[in-house]
């Protein structure tokens, strides 16, 4: 039990720098992000991080793009002064390709190599014979590496809707309770399961897009499951508040009015494609630091509200159908 | 922690999730009943109720089977009551009798008795013709499908048919050891093609009149598959009632096209599907319906043996009316999770459990 109550996810920032980096001397302690991930989680997605971390459960957050799912994990690392480890899943993507991978190819080259050089003293960079020199730990091997140690990572496994079907029943096999894998090309049995038998389960935070839904039910069962809603508008000022470089220098009218006409055109039913947060901050950048000669920023808060167009639509919208009544206008 | 909550409490809520279809192990039960070992901080119910919805709540429309059963088995208690505007869109649930006896037992107040507020009947009385709004609160949304999205992208995943045409990308091993082992040495790696999704699905969809109240659930389903990437072409023909010479492009039946012209893209391995009430809906027994369907059914197959019918009603209504005789023409499978899975099983080609015509078995070889 003392392993999870350690750790404690505030979603805050200052906490994070309690924790001494210079500290951090083993070999993971390069994994630790090194710089902050602003980030403002939806009502009630604090405690289901810290409930995955209880529970030792996955945490597979749903919600539509642009709403945050990626950079909570990043995030939930760098409070917590943890390794971090990333897996985008892609649409060729197998559930090996997480755990480790092993470059045959090299060793056939290295054993042709050494045929070669037989006789003459020159010597080979790895040994053929050793396959373990040939295998290297990705996302989630390092990520049970550490957890040998004695430590917990976060893993990212990103938009896992991407793969193929059998994609999430493979993975499930590896997240079962037990946290193990083996290796059959090096025949190494990979656990989370330390020497004195206890785990140290990494925290796995998985993203998925809404609309597909295909995930299958026994994997959807062993995860913990969050709908991530995109961001009112008090969240969006909090975002932006955090985002800020300068906090002294924005412009607090420019920010409101920003905000303001950004939710009421994210609610126009026609928009074929939404934007998101990060879209919403390129825009929000553009009208405080962007213009010509002839209209120098930051651009004026009262020309915002209403229903013209909206400056600067390219950041926006990207969809044809939706940039238009914005850029024709414009002209 | 200021409440303790009895295990009891969360086993039936467990129990019940799992009787209303929630599929739910007893892994997930454990590690509910973990959280209240004392380690995990919850100020009241309602909070505890939350992390029960991450932990057993893996689809958006289980979230509201929680809600229901947790107020059904929550102990009771002097909690303030909940604003009628919230209460509203669950008068039209409890209407349904889903709930007996707990309704009396509870002493919560529960939505059914409480009447409709008077301004809006003020305003139906002056308009003479209204259907029921809904705008004063928040509606229900949630879909109550014989089968969910999330289902119906489970169910089209077995539609897959992987050929290998991709690009040259996969080292293949053996092959390469072979070659090492034939000439003596390594010359270059044997490379494969990749695997890639080559399944095609036709529907072919009746539109209106007994489908109108199946319109987005059938929206859904091609929805859906034309999301799956396993199916390389989804195309969806629509009719109404019965296809004779003309189908039509479009879901609102306005861009006719002739029979050829709407299967010109059906080859032999394309799998088809036809969503139809077949009758039963009405309940007649209608000699001219069947006949136009074995017509084009005989028609379809000739392109492609790889048919079947999903049929929106249960399979008790297909009694003693044209489905009966239609199911015996085509394959039919009643449209929910196991229908779907058959019916794609069907049109996979592979054999399916029943035995079919003579015709399909022959083709599919």
């Amino acid at each position: 039990m003392s392993t999870t109550q350690k750790y404690w996810f505030h979603a805050d920032q200052r906490l994070s720098a309690e924790i001494d980096r210079r500290s951090i001397t083993d070999a993971w302690g390069a994994d630790v992000p090194a710089t902050p991930e602003p980030y403002v989680p939806a009502p009630g997605l604090a405690r289901a991080v810290n409930l995955a971390m209880h529970l030792g459960r996955p945490l597979l957050l749903e919600g539509e793009a642009g709403c945050g799912k990626t950079r909570l994990a990043r995030a939930v690392a760098y409070e917590l002064g943890l390794p971090f480890y990333a897996w985008y899943v892609n649409s060729s993507s197998r559930a090996r390709e997480g755990l480790y991978s092993f470059d045959a190819l090299l060793r056939l080259h290295d054993v042709q190599l050494r045929k070669q050089s037989e006789g003459t003293n020159a010597t080979l960079p790895r040994d053929p014979s050793n396959p373990q020199e040939y295998r290297r730990w990705e996302a989630l091997g390092k990520a049970f590496d550490v957890a040998q140690q004695g430590k917990r990572a976060v893993v990212l496994i990103d938009e896992i809707d991407k793969a193929d079907a059998d994609f999430p029943n493979d993975l499930l096999t590896v997240l079962d309770d037990d946290f193990k894998f083996t290796v059959p090309e090096t025949g190494e049995m990979v656990s989370a399961r330390r020497a004195d038998n206890s785990v140290v389960k990494p925290i796995i935070i998985i993203t998925s897009n809404r609309e597909k839904g295909d995930l299958p039910e026994p994997f959807l069962r062993r995860c913990l499951y969050f709908y991530v809603e995109f961001p009112d508008e008090a969240a969006l000022r909090q975002i932006v508040a955090k985002h800020a470089s300068d906090p002294k220098k924005a412009d607090d009218a420019l920010v409101a009015a920003a905000v303001t006409r950004f939710i009421q055109e994210r609610k126009n039913l026609k928009l074929r494609r939404k934007p998101g947060t990060s879209e919403f901050l390129d825009w929000l950048k553009a009208l405080e630091t962007f213009g010509g000669a002839e209209a120098p920023p930051p651009f004026p808060a009262d020309r915002l509200p209403g229903a013209t167009a909206m400056p600067y639509p390219e950041t926006l919208f990207k969809v044809r159908d939706d940039w238009r009544p914005h850029a024709d206008s414009t002209k | 922690m200021s409440v303790t909550v009895e295990p009891e409490f969360l086993i039936r809520v467990f129990l019940k999730l799992r009787q209303r279809g929630v599929q739910l192990g007893v892994s997930d039960l454990l590690a509910a009943l973990r959280l209240l070992d004392g380690d995990w901080p919850f100020e009241d119910l309602a909070e505890l109720r939350q992390d029960a919805q991450r932990l057993w709540c893996y689809a958006w429309e289980h979230k509201h089977l929680l809600e229901e059963v947790w107020r059904e088995e929550q102990p009771s208690q002097p909690a303030t009551p909940p604003p009628p505007v919230e209460k509203q869109p669950a008068t039209f649930k409890s209407d349904s009798g889903l709930r007996p006896q707990e309704a009396k037992a509870t002493p919560s107040p529960q939505p059914s008795e409480t009447p409709v507020a008077k301004p809006d009947e003020t305003i139906v009385s002056t308009l003479p013709v209204r259907a029921p709004t809904l705008s004063g609160g928040r509606a229900e949304l949630s879909i109550r499908w014989p089968l969910t999205t999330r289902a119906m992208a489970y169910g089209w995943q077995s539609l897959r048919r992987l050929r290998p045409d991709g690009p040259l990308t996969e080292i293949d091993f053996d092959a390469t050891l072979g070659r090492i082992a034939r000439d003596g040495h390594f010359t270059a790696p044997v490379y494969r093609r990749a695997l890639r999704h080559h399944a095609r699905l036709l529907l072919l969809i009746d539109r209106r009149g007994s489908m109108t109240p199946f319109h987005s659930l059938t929206n859904d389903l091609l929805t859906t598959a034309r999301q799956a990437p396993e199916i390389e072409l989804v195309e969806a023909r629509y009719f109404h009632d019965v296809v004779t010479e003309t189908l039509y492009a479009d879901p609102l039946l306005n861009d006719p096209l002739t029979l050829d012209e709407a299967l010109a893209g059906c080859g032999p391995e394309t799998s088809l599907l036809v969503i139809s009430d077949a009758g039963a809906a009405r309940g007649r027994l209608d000699s001219d319906r069947i006949l136009a369907t074995a017509e084009m059914i005989a028609t379809v197959r000739r392109r492609s043996a790889l048919l079947a019918w999903l049929n929106p009603m249960p399979p008790y209504r297909w009694l003693r009316n044209s489905a009966q005789v239609i199911q015996h023409l085509a394959p039919m499978f009643p449209l929910d999770q196991n229908g779907l899975t058959d019916a794609v099983k069907a049109v996979r080609g592979h054999h399916s459990s029943k035995p079919q015509a003579g015709a399909l078995q022959a083709s599919t070889r």
